[in-house]
C-alpha cells in the first residue's frame, strides 16, 4: 500500500527494476534470487526502480549483489508489477516454493533469464 | 588446452600441448600422492577400474572406429591421464560446509534434518547413477566410450541453503536443469524440480527419482 501523500508513477516498459541479493546463496545459485522470501508471501517479490544499484544496496545492512530486469520483459511473463512506494514495487503472481514449487521454480528461472547481474560482491552498511 | 573435469578425474591433454601447464601424475607411494591423499578421496576400486578401462578402450577404439564423434573423443583421451578423483567427495564437502556458513554470507546453517536427508539421498542417487553407467560400460567398447562421454558431462552441482536451512543442489546441462530441495524440517516439503525446453515439473525427492533425473539430464 502506498504511503500517504506519496504519488506513484506508472511504470513503463522501458523502466528498469532492481532486485537486491541479500544472501550469498542468491549470488551462487542465481535462480534463488527470484524466489519469494518468507516476508514477501503476502506482498510479492520486492523490487526497486528509479535508483542505481548502489542506492538499492544502501537500503540493506548486508547485500551480495543486484540483478536488473526490464519492465517489458517481466510483463511478457504475465506478471503484474505493482508500485507501492515512490521507488519500490512488488511483482505479483509468483507463488512461494513451499506452496507451488513447480511454478515458483519455473518463474524464477524465467526471471533469471531476463535479468542481468549489475552489481556483485559483499557490501555492508552501518 | 584447459584441463577437462570428469566425475572422478581431471584430464589434461598431450604433454606437448601443455607446456608449462601440465599437471604431474600422483604416483601411489610418491610424496605427492601421500600429501594429496588427505585431500582427494580415492573412488571405489570398481570406479577406478572403470575409468582406467575407459581410457584403454578409448585409445584402442580410435584405431578401428570411423565414427567422428568417437574419434574426436579418442583424440582427447589419447594423451590423457587421471590426476584427481570422484565428484562425490566434493559434493559431500560442499554439503558439509553448509553446516558452518560464513557469517557475512547471510545464509543460515543447514539444519540437521536437511543435512542427513541430503547426504543420504545424494550419495544413494550417485551410487545408482554410477552403477547404471558401469553396467552400460560393460556392454561393449563402444558403450564404454559413450558411458565415458556421459560421465564427462556430469557436473558438480551448485550447493546452497535456503532461507530456513534447507539444502538445495542445482545441476544444469545443455538446457536441462535438475534442482533438489531438501526441506529444513519435518513437515516442510522436499521436492525435485526438473526442466527442459519441452517440459518442467516436480517429483518426489528420492534416490531413484534423483538418479533417474540426473541420467535424463546427461542424455545426449
Amino acid at each position: 500500500m502506498a504511503a500517504q501523500g506519496v504519488s506513484l508513477r506508472a511504470l513503463v516498459d522501458a523502466d528498469i527494476l532492481l532486485r537486491a541479493l541479500l544472501r550469498r546463496a542468491e549470488l551462487d545459485d542465481p535462480v534463488t534470487a527470484f524466489f519469494i522470501r518468507g516476508d514477501e508471501r503476502d506482498t510479492g517479490l520486492s523490487v526497486n526502480f528509479d535508483m542505481t544499484p548502489v542506492e538499492c544496496r544502501a537500503q540493506f545492512r548486508t547485500s551480495h549483489g543486484v540483478r536488473s530486469l526490464l519492465v517489458q520483459s517481466v510483463r511478457e511473463l504475465q506478471l503484474e508489477i505493482v508500485p507501492d512506494e515512490a521507488r519500490h514495487a512488488n511483482l505479483k503472481g509468483i507463488p512461494h516454493k513451499d506452496d507451488d514449487p513447480d511454478r515458483a521454480e519455473f518463474l524464477a528461472g524465467q526471471l533469471l533469464k531476463i535479468s542481468e547481474l549489475v552489481s556483485q560482491g559483499l557490501v555492508k552498511n552501518g | 588446452m584447459a584441463a577437462q573435469t570428469i566425475p572422478w578425474a581431471t584430464f589434461v591433454g598431450r604433454e606437448d600441448t601443455l607446456v608449462g601447464r601440465r599437471r604431474m601424475r600422483r604416483e601411489p607411494g610418491s610424496p605427492d600422492w601421500e600429501s594429496d591423499r588427505d585431500r582427494y578421496h580415492q573412488p571405489p576400486a570398481s570406479r577406478r577400474d572403470l575409468s582406467a578401462g575407459l581410457l584403454v578402450e578409448g585409445a584402442v577404439e580410435s584405431k578401428f572406429s570411423h565414427a567422428t564423434a568417437i574419434l574426436d573423443l579418442d583424440e582427447r583421451l589419447a594423451g590423457a591421464e587421471i590426476v584427481e578423483a570422484d565428484p562425490l567427495p566434493r559434493i559431500r564437502l560442499a554439503i558439509d560446509k553448509l553446516m558452518s556458513p560464513n557469517e557475512d554470507d547471510g545464509d543460515p546453517a543447514a539444519t540437521e534434518h536437511a543435512y542427513q536427508s541430503a547426504r543420504a539421498v545424494v550419495e544413494s542417487a550417485y551410487g545408482r547413477l554410477f552403477a547404471g553407467i558401469d553396467a552400460q560400460a560393460r556392454r561393449s567398447p563402444r558403450h564404454r566410450i559413450e558411458a565415458f562421454a556421459a560421465l564427462n558431462r556430469t557436473r558438480i552441482p551448485i550447493v546452497t541453503t535456503d532461507e530456513h536451512g534447507g539444502i538445495r543442489l542445482s545441476w544444469q546441462h545443455e538446457g536441462r536443469h535438475v534442482r533438489a530441495n531438501f526441506a529444513a524440517a519435518e513437515g516442510l516439503r522436499s521436492y525435485m524440480y526438473f526442466e527442459s525446453p519441452l517440459e518442467h515439473d516436480v517429483e518426489a525427492l528420492q534416490p531413484d527419482t534423483l538418479s533417474n533425473r540426473l541420467d535424463w539430464m546427461l542424455k545426449p
